[in-house]
């Protein structure tokens, strides 16, 4: 299911979608608008953008996380702001792509987001990285934010520096999927719901 | 009966998705994308190559502008026509495409019908232009007219009726619908809009000429 309130863009990646075997359910074009299609339509997985009009996307993904759980939410935006990258996270967004990417990574994150994956554009994942450093004072971490490990600074450095699970999935030898599901895994234990 | 050879165009914009999007969705009008570009000096080379009908061209490109971008294939080949596309409102963006040649200027959520239709009304020497892209274009020609200093020569002076219809597409009505107002078809709507542009252009030069 599609979010977006360009309809040229929106229209244009329905197509390109069906062209590429992956039936559209769905479309809206506002927050609200949004959700209760969500509700109703319960698609395996959503492409929402951030800068919708009335309620933000990621007022909408959050509110989606909550009445449709079995919908994967995959943010797409021209925002590289650590502010929205970590609100769409902890919104419970399973990944987050800019709309500068290559129409073979949103596919693939799309069918990745099925299978409970999580993706994340390179420099979103630099930006996540960054700010998840950015909380180490001489103190220690700081206290809002949660530490990430050895493994998952690994995945994320990975993928910061290849943005390609196939590289990463290479240099930690597992299998590309498996690089998309312990980044979700990473993502709900680092950017827990921020209530 | 054969129907007519699909428009040529030559997509210029930095994201892929976008592109590739906007290609299918031309596809859909009969309208043929032969060749993309992501960037300023590709496109000018693309299409000096390939010598589309019309060039569809965002303005913020990485390298060279799509401004720059429009000048030079205006120059180099003009037998081509370019429209921007563009999520951009700037009155300087808006000016500048104008003076470098634009034959029309549509924002980014538009529908792909109104695309479409200003790729058409490029082939034809006819100029579209968002509503609220009008309506920056009519505020400017507006503080120009009531701003203390020489009047334009006439031949680069919106007539009254352009005003009016340059007005009634601000306001949000499809060229269709004002020409039913104005008694008048579409396409002369689209006629009057392309002399507005051509005017704003040739105003454009002499200021430029005469502040020298």
């Amino acid at each position: 299911m599609l979010v977006e309130d360009h309809e040229l863009f929106r229209t244009g990646l329905r197509s390109l979608l069906h062209h590429d075997g992956i039936p559209v359910v769905g479309e809206a074009a506002d927050g609200e608008a949004a959700v209760d299609v969500i509700e109703s339509h319960e698609p395996d997985v959503v492409v929402m953008d951030i800068g919708l009009p009335g309620r933000s996307g990621i007022a909408a993904a959050r509110e989606a996380r909550r009445r449709a759980p079995g919908s994967r939410i995959l943010m797409l935006s021209i925002s590289e702001r650590e502010e929205d990258i970590v609100a769409a996270l902890a919104a419970g967004a399973c990944g987050y792509l800019l709309k500068d990417s290559a129409v073979e990574e949103i596919t693939d994150a799309i069918r990745s987001a099925a299978r409970g994956e999580a993706t994340l554009s390179q420099r979103i994942a630099a930006r996540l990285l960054a700010h998840l450093r950015g909380g180490q004072t001489e103190q220690g971490p700081a206290p809002e934010l949660v530490r990430p490990n050895e493994r998952e600074l690994e995945l994320l450095e990975l993928l910061a520096s290849s943005g390609d699970k196939r590289a990463a999935a290479e240099r930690l030898g597992v299998t590309p999927e498996a690089v998309g599901e312990q980044l979700a895994e990473a993502l709900r234990r680092l950017m827990p719901p921020a209530d | 009966m054969d129907s007519p050879p699909p428009i040529r165009v030559v997509l210029v914009d930095d994201h892929d998705l976008f592109r590739k999007g906007v290609r299918q969705l031309l596809d859909t009008e009969g309208i043929e994308v032969v060749a993309e570009a992501a960037d300023g000096d590709r496109a000018v080379e693309v299409i000096g190559d390939r010598a589309p009908d019309v060039a569809v061209m965002d303005i913020h490109l990485p390298g060279r502008s799509g401004i720059e971008a429009t000048r030079e294939v205006r120059r180099r080949s003009p037998a081509t026509r370019v429209l921007v596309l563009s999520v951009s409102e700037d009155d300087d963006d808006i000016a500048e495409a104008i003076a470098a040649g634009a034959c029309g200027y549509l924002l980014k959520d538009s529908a792909v019908e109104d695309v479409a239709e200003g790729v058409r009304s490029a082939t034809r020497g006819e100029s579209k232009l968002s509503a609220r892209i009008a309506a920056r274009l009519l505020d400017r020609l507006q503080q120009a007219t009531s701003s203390a200093g020489a009047t334009p020569a006439d031949e680069v002076q919106p007539t009254a009726r352009e005003l009016e219809i340059l007005g009634l597409i601000a306001a949000g009505r499809d060229t269709a619908t004002v020409g039913g107002d104005l008694g008048i078809s579409a396409p002369e709507v689209r006629n009057h809009i392309a002399n507005v542009l051509a005017k704003v252009q040739a105003r454009d030069r002499l200021d430029a000429a005469s502040s020298r």
